[in-house]
């Protein structure tokens, strides 16, 4: 909202620093975001919060200027005229829920012309155009006032004028020269004919006053706040009007605004006022009074504010204040203060003015929590992990394009209703996608590996509804070896939460070239693999790409407390056995072999040399395997070493498809 | 040959030799070479008993000097060889050691998490997908009211419940709901996570970003210690030497409101008339919005609000973030550039 000094000066005496009074009206809540010195005048913009219906008129502001200044605000009020009545002109108001009240006031030849240069700068000092002399009276008592009116040409309303809600598919071109489709949804001025007004937004094109305008029909009245929005929304406009009749408008200034603007035409364009309609009526407002006692404003508010300071301050905000039982006072409401209803509202009325700067600093008993480790701390522990087992961890979007989620992901994604941009259009599946572009984008910028990770939701549609699972995700690329630091890792991070029976099983899943689950605590807790070849070129990265995602309530849920593990006195002896593997076998099988046959003398398994090359089969791998061979009880001697390691290397020589060198 | 003569020649050769010779080895075995039972030294040492008595003198002298002066020329090129052996040129450059870390959000979060926590709050996360009742109604926002209208929304395609439409929550404000409908008072929570709405992108605005909430309940507390806390976290996050400026606002949730700027600590360390960037020449900088939870929200939650009060806070962790660390783009944190995430390795 921008406001010109000088309009404020027509109902208060400013007599500080314009900068002063932005700091001074800043302090109170109405927040100076811009100040501009434009001639001799200086153009405040000022944030009004949605509250505050009565910020959005000069009389409003004046106000709260008069009350950062200390002094009031002199308003004169134009005497209302009632006669004489329009002859056989009807009025009707078939909405009344949305439409109380209407007045209407005819004015007769007019010339319309240019306005006064004074009342010209109000409008653009205002944020509003300058268009004639008819329109600048509506439209500087809508900024005065805060009512927004609306000026016809009288002679272009055929018959009668109606206050329904729209016909289905009727159309509507406002002064803006475009065409809506109205529905039921939007309420309309309407005369014997056609749509003459959108209600409390636009008016229309056929009625609008221009140069050729004798005759002016000049309406003002309530249209309910909900309507208002709904039809502005539907209809897809927002305007002065609309946004003032959304926050409310105050039923008492209508007539004002009306009146005032009539006398500014028949000044201004010299036209003859020929007398008034009016259908519904003014809404009764109940006189509001609050109860406020002394103690609640302290105990709310920490800081004891004198009792007469607070009659003060209200009545300095045009309360009154009757004093009650000691320590209570009656607070009465102007009217023109729609948006206070209760004590809260008079906290807050009088701390402003008080000052938020005179109320202490304390620090509040608080019970410490319960001691529990809450999600949010396992996720923090995960990532400080994650990042030692030299992961970086990455923060992406969690919504992405619905194609490519389907593309690498069999789970049926929540799609958004109201996408912003075609790249993304539904809450992610999986994290894989949006992984993947931090790999292709750094890749563009020369850096071709990488190792990242990233905790956050996943989401999907259920039968129960949707899900949404905290999910720890790892994307490593670079040599064909690096599945195994993403392996390792996820190995290291169940060991150190201390997960009972960690174990890898090769899977098939869709997308990847191979896969394995991770499971431990007796469930599935993730799974990593290859990523495929058709998936990985169709976001245009090339070379291997390894992947993982593991559920993190379900890492939290199986982690156990941390409990010493004696380990053996005596020395551990190695023998390194090599091997040929060619498929069908697999590595795990030589892994439980060695397991069953060296039993509860291993001590670990370690593969120091892996290769594949031409003097091997093409699908074999060559592996070295290093064995260490320990006993609790005793320092084994070399005799027996090699007994078991006999042992192991006959077990190994009678299985197909592994060949010990 | 003269004697004389052979001496210095053997001195020439044994200076030779050691000039090449680097290892310990090589030096024992010049030393063998020339000073051992068969060097030549000592095959002269023999001679002198059949020379005559005034050339025996004279020679036993000169051999001795020669033999005393190769011992100490061995020595010193041994210790000299010790010595470059366990010294190293220390000047080659170090390498580059490169581990992962966290991003710098997390730690932003769990900086402003840990301050709280150490004023006694606890943590709580919300769910990122919830209803039109959390998000809105419950938090004393009405659907149809322009107080919605900062808080624009991304609604799902999903069945909606009793509870409205569902949506992805535009602030972390219902996660206060969700706790205040299980627990009963007196509690202090922090909740962090990501929040979205529909905003264009561009260098201060995003579709997704981050918020903290923080909210307390109790019989006694009071907006002084609202700001209490908040000036405690300033200071401790910020600098001690930050100040707070409280600013009368509106949020639907809160009643009384403010909004709460810092002292631009830019225009602090620096004494220029050049208006300053950060704070635009106002010297005051916006981090959150806070206020008194209103009546309607506490009733909202089966919490009396006659017995209990309660605050409420919340902030923008990337504009916090953006402050602290100068970063000029919001784009920067979700680009995940290696050479942006470098920079803020913890
Ligand atoms: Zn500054």
């Amino acid at each position: 909202m921008r406001f010109s000094l000088n309009f404020i000066r027509e109902m208060v005496p400013v007599s500080c620093e314009p900068r002063e009074l932005a700091r001074k009206i800043t302090l109170l809540g109405l927040e100076v975001e811009n100040l501009e010195p434009v001639g001799d005048d200086w153009v405040y913009e000022v944030e009004v919060t949605s509250n505050r219906y009565d910020w959005l008129s000069m009389v409003g502001l004046s106000r709260e200027v008069a009350a950062a200044l200390g002094t009031r605000i002199s308003l004169e009020y134009p005497e209302i005229r009632t006669s004489p009545s329009l002859e056989g002109f009807i009025l009707r108001i078939d909405a009344p829920d949305d439409c109380p009240w209407y007045l209407g006031r005819r004015i007769t030849n007019v010339r319309v012309k240019e306005s006064s240069a004074r009342l010209k700068e109000r409008l653009l000092h205002s944020g509003l155009p300058a268009v004639n002399n008819v329109v600048d009276a509506t439209n500087y008592c809508m900024l005065k006032w805060g009512t927004p009116l609306h000026a016809f040409d009288a002679d272009k309303i055929q018959g009668n004028v109606t206050v329904r809600y729209a016909r289905d598919r009727e159309s509507f071109v406002g002064i803006d020269g475009k065409t809506r489709t109205l529905s039921s949804q939007n309420l309309v001025i309407a005369d014997a004919e056609r749509v003459i007004a959108l209600a409390g937004v636009m008016g229309a094109q056929n009625t609008e006053v221009t140069g050729e305008t004798k005759n002016v029909f000049l309406e003002a009245a309530l249209f309910a706040p909900v309507r208002v929005r709904r039809s502005r929304r539907a209809a897809g406009i927002e305007s002065e009007s609309s946004y003032r009749f959304e926050r409310s408008v105050f039923p008492d200034y209508i007539e004002y605004a009306s009146e005032e603007a009539a006398r500014i035409i028949e000044r201004d364009a010299q036209g003859e006022f020929a007398g008034c309609v009016c259908a519904g009526r003014k809404p009764e407002e109940g006189k509001k009074e609050v109860i406020l006692a002394g103690e609640d404003l302290r105990r709310t508010l920490g800081v004891q504010v004198p009792e007469e300071e607070v009659e003060g301050i209200l009545s300095s905000l045009g309360f009154s204040c009757r004093r009650n039982t000691p320590g209570t006072l009656t607070v009465t409401v102007p009217a023109f203060r729609l948006d206070v209803d209760r004590e809260e509202d008079l906290y807050e009325e009088i701390i402003r003015v008080y000052g938020y700067e005179r109320i202490p600093a304390t620090l509040p008993p608080i019970q410490p929590g319960t001691g529990k480790e809450s999600l949010y701390s396992f996720k923090q522990k995960i990532r400080v992990m994650c990042a030692q087992l030299g992961f970086q961890e990455v923060v992406t979007y969690s919504i992405g394009e619905e194609d490519s989620l389907r593309a690498v992901c069999e789970r049926d994604p929540v799609t958004l209703v109201n996408p912003l941009r075609a790249q993304e259009t539904a809450l992610r599946t999986t994290l894989f996608p949006a992984l993947l572009q931090v790999l292709r984008y750094n890749r563009n910028r020369s850096r071709p590996d990488l190792s990242i990770f990233e905790l956050a939701d996943r989401y999907g549609v259920e039968k129960t509804g949707f899900s949404e699972i905290p999910t720890l995700a790892f994307l490593v690329s670079g040599q064909r070896e690096e599945f195994f630091t993403l392996k390792g890792a996820l190995r290291e991070i169940c060991g150190r939460l201390n997960i009972a029976d960690v174990e890898f099983r090769e899977i098939t899943r869709a997308h990847f070239s191979s896969a394995l689950e991770l499971r431990g605590g007796g469930t599935v807790l993730g799974w990593a693999g290859k990523a495929g070849r058709k998936e990985c070129d169709a976001q245009g990265v090339s070379g291997h790409v390894f992947y993982g995602e593991v559920d993190v309530e379900a890492l939290q849920a199986r982690q156990r407390p941390l409990r010493f593990v004696p380990f053996s006195q005596y020395p551990a002896v190695s023998r390194d056995v090599s091997l040929i593997i060619r498929p069908p076998a697999r590595f795990q099988q030589v892994r439980v072999l060695i397991e069953r046959r060296a039993g509860s003398y291993l001590e670990g398994l370690l593969v120091v040399d892996r290769y594949t090359g031409k003097e091997i089969p093409a699908d074999a791998q060559a592996v070295t395997v290093r064995i260490s061979y320990q006993s609790r009880e005793k320092t084994l001697t070399s005799e027996e070493v090699d007994a078991l390691h006999t042992g192991v290397r006959e077990e190994l020589q009678n299985q197909t498809g592994i060949l010990v060198r | 040959m003269i004697a004389r003569e052979e001496i210095a020649q053997i001195v020439q050769e044994f200076e030779t030799d050691l000039a090449q010779a680097g290892s310990a080895e090589a030096l024992e075995k010049i030393r063998i070479k020339y000073l051992g039972r068969k060097s030549r030294l000592s095959r002269m040492f023999a001679k002198i008993p059949s020379l005559p008595p005034r050339e025996k003198g004279v020679l036993g002298k000169e051999l001795n000097v020669t033999k005393q002066k190769i011992a100490a020329k061995l020595e010193e090129k041994s210790q000299q060889n010790a010595q470059a052996e366990e010294g190293m040129d220390l000047t080659f450059p170090g390498e580059k050691i490169s581990h992962g870390g966290r991003h710098l959000l997390s730690r932003v979060l769990e900086d402003i998490c840990t301050t709280f926590e150490n004023l006694g709050f606890s943590v709580k996360e919300g769910a990122e997908i919830d209803d039109e009742w959390h998000n809105f109604s419950a938090l004393n926002i009405p659907l149809e009211h322009p107080s919605r209208d900062v808080f624009d929304t991304f609604y799902l395609n999903l069945p909606a419940q009793g509870k409205g439409k569902l949506l992805l929550r535009s602030h972390t404000s219902p996660s206060q709901i969700h706790f205040m409908e299980e627990a009963s008072p007196p509690f202090a929570i922090v909740s962090p996570g990501r929040v979205y709405r529909p905003d264009q992108v561009d260098a201060t605005h995003s579709f997704m970003f981050h918020q903290v909430e923080g909210f307390a309940v109790s019989e006694h507390i009071r907006f002084s210690d609202l700001k209490g806390v908040l000036l405690r976290f300033a200071k401790t996050y910020f600098g001690p030497g930050v100040e707070l400026r409280f600013r009368p606002h509106f949020f639907p949730f809160t009643e009384p409101s403010a909004e709460v700027d810092i002292s631009c600590f830019s225009c602090a360390a620096r004494d220029s008339d050049e208006k300053c960037s950060i704070c635009k020449g106002s010297r005051w900088i916006e981090i959150l919005g806070c206020g008194m939870i209103h009546p309607h929200v506490l009733s909202a939650c089966k919490i009396d609000p006659q017995r209990y009060r309660g605050f409420a806070f919340g902030m923008g962790v990337e504009r916090i973030a953006m402050l602290r660390y100068r970063i000029p783009d919001i784009r920067l944190f979700y680009e995940n550039d290696v050479r942006f995430l470098e920079q803020f390795r913890s």
